[in-house]
């Protein structure tokens, strides 16, 4: 009903004032996730998506365009089709402007521009409670006369690949793999992979009977300090899976400041922040040159993490 | 006990309450227009259903197919034309009884023992949250990626085998709906099955788009195709109340039918015919004149509703318990709640508890909304069912492009779509079932899922079967594949041999 | 002797089933054994296969055989690797699920020819007639409301939802008979309801870019995108 209301109303603003070349934001905005909803990246889109009307007025709408078995690049390709004027905003992860320009999909390196990275997803590698190992080195010496699986959520996403990494130099390997939709309490607590590379708010209902072996990212996590990243313990590079705002290349620079000023308000602000404080999630805000320099420094990481693992 | 408070709670909304409100009146008129069913109602409401809230959709669709079945009843009493598929074999007893003058009488019983059926499956339902649903979360440590993997396997060997007559036809159709699900290519896992190199062969299928054709494209075809019936005028006159007393001379055939259904129900694979079909023999072995079985039978009618009502809410139990959808309709209904971020399976008890009970408490309210409406408006719905079906056919048509392109937004979809409905339609003639097509996609997909996911810790083979509860599983898809060979065999000899 | 037929009795006489009306008078025929008044339950589940059961068996044989000639290549079975120790790598392999279908498949397959042809030797040693052609006929005869499908789905995006749907509808109930004036209206207006619920109120995707709305002027062409 409230939709409906928006609508109308908006649609009365258009008849009465005319859809001339006014300001940005000029129109319906659009926010898309290429996830199902529900996780941190959902969220926080949608608490910028509401600082967005309060702070212009204009309708913004968040849509989910999960690609099942391609991942976020279906959606990413959506954002892509649409036209360069800030009407639709991606809400991507690093997979997208690294991994996207590798497979024949229709992305390349400078397709999409960031506004601003917002959220590191705080991954961790975990095993239940009853496991003889608590750290990676515990686990690379049981795991060289034991078969240990590691559950995780593909192949070719940056933690995995940063846990392979991890385990070749540490000197060990996992006897098999496998990826899975949804890796949480459950999966540990039925038997269905040893070792589980998952984020912490999916274990968090049982985070006092499993072992959080090791953290992927820049920093240890707030609620769990005494867990070293797997950077400190298997000296691999602390690449980390984030989360950034991006549209399509040749987007006005006056579009682009405006989307990174309520983005950065809404990130800074005191919802998302209470976020990361209960979730163990790092929400921040870089804006755009930073971004872009990260892109390109955690290229050179992810190129690092592919030579370990050939 | 919270829980079920909170789900109370979540019901008193506007929108769940208008929601609540459309879905019994709507699903009643949609199974009350012969043509028309749940199914394809179901299919066609979805992809508009995906932006309104998650529990507004559900209890929408869910009051769609908990209320079809009441309304499906009216022209199977009035002009012998089921509303519905499950209500044909309520056109025997329920018409001979409005032949003999007793029509009133006949719709009442129907609608009371639907109430009855569909409140016992609820109530147990209820019962079983309310009291295992502590204990739920261990018991959700014994169900892995490989038992849920049995679980479906159970449910497809059981709905093969329960088309006894046409197993090759049923397992044919459930293997092409299998590599249809499989159909498509996923650059995050390197998987690239059946693309032949084409574009939109490597999106693969959407469930929706299969369903919408075979379903509402084929029912359209159908009917365009086919002859308008002109069933003769029947009034209902008054005495629309007496037959909701009648329910009570026969309490066993009420109770055993509704067990009967509700346990078809819960078992994957196996749906509402099967219950009808066991119901209505143990009622008429039970009764005191079986000869009037099919010419006029209380006892028959009340077998055939309450075991058919009785089916919807316990068919939810094993969609929400294992994420396995026994049935067709259910599975749509799993891909409501994939929308709405709830991945069915037994960690639902931990995650959203007040979500399965506002679910089961909207149902039982629907029910009641029903039967209250119907038996002040039977009058106005039995003149709906005149509907001629050509019309009907070309209305079909015209919503089915909704259903269709919402979903991708893709023409292709609605090319494929009418493809999957010409499919549908020569099945539909040659009286070939359509269910094994859809459940084939859906439990095929959710099987292979399962075993690439739980593929990790099989070592040796009989990793597969080692565990609990996926050696009971697979022992009893073994034992009902020898039960039902040997018996055929038995049965071949018997004829063949004597 | 006399033999008597009953009047007015119809004879249907040679393939071209001319009738010819005989006056004719007999007894009807009376059995001694009376009519067994047990309503069977299997009746109503029974299945039978009538014509083109066979054709579409046979169809779907070739089909089947169209999958397996092409399951090498399609479905990574040529990149299989079955020398592993554990046993879930091999399961983990993307061949795995359409090896599972066509050994349900290719047998199911075969047994349903087989009884199909049984079920055809039958109705032809009981000299029912073969009806093939005519079922096939009906099958291709619908081809004609797909393609009706498929041109208004195609015009959606050249003339707009709104229009189209109005005119598919009107054009379907005329082609399907209903020619009187209050068919058309009601189908008009139910047709418009359709899009009132589903693309004004409850906003379902339908294409973007409709080449008829670029005509309108400005403001009812965005109203128009919006709403129809």
């Amino acid at each position: 009903m409230k939709k409906f209301l928006i609508a109308v109303i908006t649609a009365f603003s258009f008849i009465f004032s005319g859809a001339a070349n006014a300001d940005y934001p000029n129109g319906p905005v659009q926010f898309l996730i290429p996830w199902p909803p529900g996780d941190f990246e959902d969220i926080l889109t949608r608490m910028i998506a509401d600082e967005w009307k309060n702070e212009t007025g204009m309708p913004a709408s968040v849509v989910n365009r999960p690609g099942g078995g391609d991942g976020p690049f279906p959606g990413a390709l959506e954002v892509l089709d649409a036209p360069a004027d800030g009407s639709v905003i991606g809400s991507f992860v690093i997979g997208v402007p690294l991994v996207g320009p590798l497979i024949d999909i229709g992305i390349e390196e400078d397709s999409f521009e960031p506004i601003g990275i917002f959220l590191t997803y705080p991954f961790v590698l975990a095993s239940s409670g009853d496991t003889p190992y608590k750290n990676l080195a515990e686990l690379a010496s049981y795991a060289k006369n034991n078969d240990v699986v590691l559950g995780h959520f593909g192949a070719g996403i940056v933690p995995t690949k940063a846990t392979f990494a991890a385990a070749k130099k540490l000197g060990f390997e996992f006897a098999d793999e496998s990826a899975f939709d949804m890796l949480d309490c459950n999966s540990l607590s039925s038997g269905d992979a040893d070792v589980i590379n998952t984020t912490l708010a999916l274990i968090e209902p049982c985070l006092n009977e499993i072992n959080v072996l090791a953290n992927i990212g820049e920093d240890r996590i707030g609620k769990l300090p005494n867990v070293a990243t797997v950077a400190e313990q298997a000296g691999i590079n602390n690449i980390e899976l984030w989360n950034g705002l991006f549209v399509k290349k040749g987007t006005p620079q006056n579009i682009k400041d405006k989307i990174a000023e309520i983005g950065k308000k809404a990130m800074l602000g005191d919802a998302a922040q209470a976020l990361m404080k209960e979730t163990g999630a790092r929400v921040y805000w870089q804006d755009a040159e930073a971004s872009s320099s990260r892109i390109v420094a955690d290229g050179k990481k992810l190129a690092e993490l592919n030579a370990i693992l050939q | 006990m919270d829980a079920l408070f909170l789900g109370l709670s979540n019901l008193i909304h506007i929108h769940v309450i208008i929601a609540i409100l459309v879905g019994a009146i709507g699903g009643v008129i949609i199974g009350a227009i012969p043509g028309i069913g749940p199914a394809i109602a179901i299919a066609i409401l979805l992809p508009a259903t995906i932006f309104l809230d998650d529990l507004v959709s559900l209890v929408l669709l869910l009051g769609i197919y908990g209320s079809a079945m009441y309304g499906g009843a009216i022209p199977a009493i009035l002009i012998n034309t089921p509303g519905t598929p499950v209500n044909a074999l309520t056109t025997y007893d329920g018409y001979s009884m409005t032949k003999s003058g007793d029509a009133p009488r006949a719709l009442s019983l129907a609608y009371s023992s639907s109430f009855f059926g569909g409140c016992f499956s609820i109530s147990v339902a209820l019962v079983c949250l309310i009291a295992f649903g502590p204990y739920l979360r261990d018991f959700g440590a014994l169900f892995g990626q490989r038992d849920i993997f049995m679980a479906a396997a159970l449910g497809s060997v059981l709905l093969i085998l329960a088309h006894r007559q046409n197993m090759a036809i049923a397992a044919m159709l459930f293997a092409i709906g299998f590599l249809i699900s499989m159909v498509g290519r996923q650059t995050t896992r390197g998987v690239a099955r059946y693309t032949f190199d084409i574009e939109y062969l490597a999106s693969g299928f959407n469930l929706i788009v299969v369903i919408v054709g075979i379903f509402a494209l084929s029912q359209a075809l159908n009917l365009m195709n086919g002859k308008d019936t002109d069933p003769p005028e029947t009034k209902i006159t008054k005495g629309l109340f007496k037959g909701l007393a009648e329910l009570k001379k026969y309490p066993a055939v009420a109770f055993i039918s509704a067990s009967f259904g509700t346990v078809m129900g819960i078992i994957p694979g196996v749906g509402e015919f099967v219950a009808q079909f066991f119901s209505y023999s143990t009622a008429r072995s039970l009764s005191k004149n079986p000869t009037k079985f099919g010419y006029g039978a209380p006892e028959g009618l009340i077998a055939c509703e309450t075991s058919n009502n009785a089916v919807p809410a316990a068919a939810m139990i094993p969609l929400l318990a294992l994420g396995v959808p026994g049935e067709a309709l259910t599975a749509m209904m799993m891909i409501v709640f994939f929308d709405a971020g709830i991945k069915p399976g037994p960690d639902i008890f931990e995650k959203a508890p007040d979500f399965l009970f506002s679910l089961f408490i909207a149902l039982f309210f629907i029910n009641i909304l029903v039967v209250i409406t119907l038996l002040f408006t039977s009058k106005f719905i039995a003149k709906i069912i005149y509907i001629p079906n050509r019309f009907l056919g070309a209305f079909i048509m015209i919503l089915a492009f909704v259903g269709v392109f919402s979903i991708r937004n893709n023409f292709m979809d609605c090319a494929f779509a009418a493809g999957f409905g010409l499919l549908g339609y020569i099945l539909r003639r040659l009286n070939w079932p359509l269910v094994p097509i859809v459940l084939g996609m859906v439990l095929g997909s959710i099987m292979i899922e399962k075993l690439t996911a739980g593929a990790g810790k099989i070592k040796f083979w009989v990793d597969l079967i080692n565990r609990p509860v996926s050696g009971i599983l697979a022992a009893t898809i073994f034992l009902v594949i020898s039960i039902t060979f040997i018996s055929s065999i038995y049965n071949y000899y018997k004829k063949n041999i004597r | 002797m006399e033999i008597k037929f009953s009047e007015n009795q119809k004879f249907l006489c040679s393939d071209k089933e001319k009738i010819f009306e005989v006056k004719t008078s007999s007894q009807q025929f009376v059995s001694k054994i009376p009519k067994e008044r047990k309503f069977k339950v299997e009746n109503l589940f029974e299945f039978k296969r009538i014509t083109g059961d066979l054709t579409l068996s046979i169809i779907f044989l070739f089909f089947v055989g169209f999958l397996l000639v092409h399951f090498n290549s399609e479905s990574g079975w040529n990149g299989r690797d079955l020398d592993q120790k554990r046993v879930g790598k091999i399961l983990k392999q993307q061949w795995v699920g359409p090896l599972m279908c066509m050994a349900i498949l290719i047998p199911a397959t075969f047994f349903n020819i087989l009884e199909a042809f049984k079920a055809y030797k039958k109705s032809k040693r009981l000299l029912i007639p073969n009806k093939t052609l005519y079922e096939m006929i009906q099958w291709i005869r619908s081809l004609e409301f797909i393609l009706y499908f498929l041109v208004y789905t195609f015009s959606i995006s050249i003339l707009g939802y709104l229009i189209s749907t109005l005119i598919f509808a009107v054009f379907l109930t005329y082609r399907l008979g209903y020619r009187t004036k209050n068919w058309v209206l009601i189908s008009l207006f139910s047709s418009f309801i359709v899009v009132l619920i589903f693309r004004t109120i409850l906003q379902i995707k339908t294409p973007i870019n409709i080449w008829l709305y670029q005509y309108f002027p400005e403001n009812i062409e965005v109203f128009m995108k919006i709403y129809f």
